[in-house]
């Protein structure tokens, strides 16, 4: 990890509240599920936010930011160009060896940006891929151009029906579990389907990751502000014990 | 010629002033995979109780204007495994390590003194009697005077460690109970301590942070930090480390001026990662450029 003074290559909107955003970046690489503290401009925040990261490619990283708040809606505001303080990359990442052959990703919304580039590892190992991505209505789908580009199975759902089954994701995966073997599951996306997940792991005695977004302020360990109760009472990081876990060791109450 | 940034504080010599504040430098080992920490003047650990503390419950942190409200409530691994665990690696990085101590009583306090006694690897405690976010002792000692001379002259007379002791801004009279403190055998202060403080979620019409309060720190506590340190620095003998709001090497440099012999970097570190360090470098600079030789020249030497 390492504090540096980057340039924005590029920022794309895919959808009205979405960013996709390159910065340049001296990393060697990074694994899926790590993270990086941007730091508004112009002082929209006093702390940092943490963003997941969709890919690193010729020297660029690419983040997907949801517009939402001050912190998030200056960084929109940047242009190709513009300097940025970014810390990065954070956390622990998604396992990415495993003995399982068939791997199901689920992702909600944009809890997509971590699973994307876990995606594209896991079909270059030669695994089964298939993905399950769930929102609330078709414009929070995204990046759906380079899922199919991946050539993976594709499986959606919108709460309100505008794209694929209408519904939750997580609904959609249980009824074609009964089918799957060997499966391994990684998930990002709202806390809700998350803990839907675990359930899902714990009844059909699946492994599961899931990638967990909290409120933080370091996002290196220090300052303790970002607690998740572990099953076992201990308390972990989500920024340096996770942001990855188990699904079944976190405590969902 | 390199100025010389040598601070003394009483019998501590350390490399230069700044310092990182308890609870924002964990037990340095994530900021040591970034520099090296043995660069700083000193690092104060985590505050470190008899037993281990699970902390409050969450949201334990949330962002204010220019600043930072939390209650994390003394999270930490207990005096036993700092010095099986954590000190180790402290003291292989080489860097000036004080050991920020909590109680809830003063038999607490007294009892973790105890277990540090013949410690090696350490250059100084400081009593925290300024928490505004834990139920038991935390600010209450520090709010009243009796109590706070009586915590400090107990931990005073089982230590042979420097102590310094950590003043919350929380009073109506700071002069009055830092003079307490120092004639109860405190040999450096430390402040301020966080400013208790609240946020409101005005949909849900509930406070942000599940503690209600928190402790605010930032550049929104930094002039009231400063007089503070100025009032106690012009009038008490020991040295003082001051702290509240410090971002840059500016916001150091004002402190020293107003009578700080060292400062320390707190919420800083959350913000710019590498803070300490480029206050380090900055506090450099302005020595170089205004050709003074001793960090000390600079201690106190407002022109009034």
């Amino acid at each position: 990890m390492n504090e540096s003074t980057v340039t924005v290559k590029y920022i794309n909107q895919p959808e009205e509240h979405y960013i996709q955003i390159g910065l340049t970046s001296n990393w060697d690489s990074f694994t899926p599920g790590q993270f990086v503290m941007l730091m508004p401009p112009k002082n929209a925040t006093f702390l940092r936010r943490p963003f997941g990261i969709v890919k690193l490619e010729n020297g660029t990283i690419e983040l997907c930011i949801k517009v939402i708040g001050q912190g998030t809606s200056a960084i929109a505001h940047l242009k190709t160009g513009d300097t940025i303080q970014v810390f990065g990359p954070l956390g622990n990442g998604f396992t990415t060896s495993l003995q399982e052959k068939n791997i199901v990703i689920v992702a909600g919304g944009y809890g997509i940006a971590p699973l994307l580039p876990l995606a594209s590892i896991m079909k270059n190992q030669g695994k089964n891929v298939v993905f399950y991505y769930g929102a609330r209505t078709k414009s929070d789908l995204l990046y759906l151009n380079q899922i199919s580009s991946l050539k993976i199975p594709l499986n959606t759902s919108t709460e309100d029906g505008s794209m694929g089954h209408k519904g939750l994701i997580t609904t959609q995966l249980k009824k074609d579990l009964s089918s799957m073997n060997d499966i391994f599951i990684y998930a990002a996306g709202p806390n809700a389907m998350l803990h839907e997940v675990a359930k899902i792991s714990e009844h059909y005695k699946i492994r599961a990751e899931v990638s967990l977004e909290r409120y933080m302020a370091c996002g290196m360990g220090v300052c303790l502000g970002c607690m998740i109760k572990m099953k076992n009472s201990e308390m972990k990081r989500a920024c340096a014990d996770g942001p990855v876990f188990n699904a079944n060791d976190v405590n969902w109450e | 010629m390199q100025p010389n940034l040598k601070t003394l504080l009483g019998n501590i010599e350390l490399k230069n002033p700044v310092i990182v504040a308890s609870g924002t430098f964990g037990y340095g080992e994530e900021f040591s995979k970034l520099y090296d920490i043995s660069k700083l003047g000193a690092i104060i650990t985590k505050g470190i109780s008899l037993k281990p503390r699970a902390g409050n419950p969450m949201p334990r942190v949330v962002e204010t204007a220019s600043g930072m409200l939390n209650a994390i409530g003394l999270e930490n691994v207990g005096i036993e495994a700092f010095i099986k665990d954590k000190l180790p690696f402290l003291r292989k990085s080489k860097a000036t390590v004080i050991v920020n101590i909590f109680g809830e009583s003063i038999e607490e306090f007294v009892a973790i003194a105890l277990k540090l006694v013949g410690i090696i690897g350490i250059s100084a405690l400081e009593l925290n009697i300024s928490c505004p976010n834990v139920q038991n002792g935390g600010v209450h000692f520090g709010t009243n005077a009796k109590l706070a001379y009586e915590v400090t002259k107990a931990v005073k007379q089982t230590t042979a460690f420097p102590l310094i002791v950590k003043l919350s801004p929380q009073v109506t009279n700071i002069v009055e109970i830092a003079s307490t403190v120092v004639d109860a055998g405190a040999d450096i202060l430390s402040l301020v301590n966080t400013f208790p403080g609240m946020a409101i979620d005005i949909k849900k019409r509930k406070p942000i942070l599940a503690n209600v309060t928190g402790g605010l720190s930032g550049p929104a506590i930094k002039p009231i930090s400063l007089k503070l340190v100025h009032d106690v620095s012009n009038a008490v003998k020991v040295p003082v480390i001051g702290m509240g709001g410090i971002m840059t090497a500016n916001d150091a440099i004002e402190f020293m001026l107003a009578g700080a012999s060292a400062v320390q970097i707190g919420t800083a570190n959350f913000i710019n990662p590498t803070a300490p360090i480029d206050i380090l470098n900055g506090i450099r600079n302005y020595m170089v450029e205004n050709n003074i030789a001793n960090i000390e020249e600079i201690v106190g030497k407002l022109n009034t």
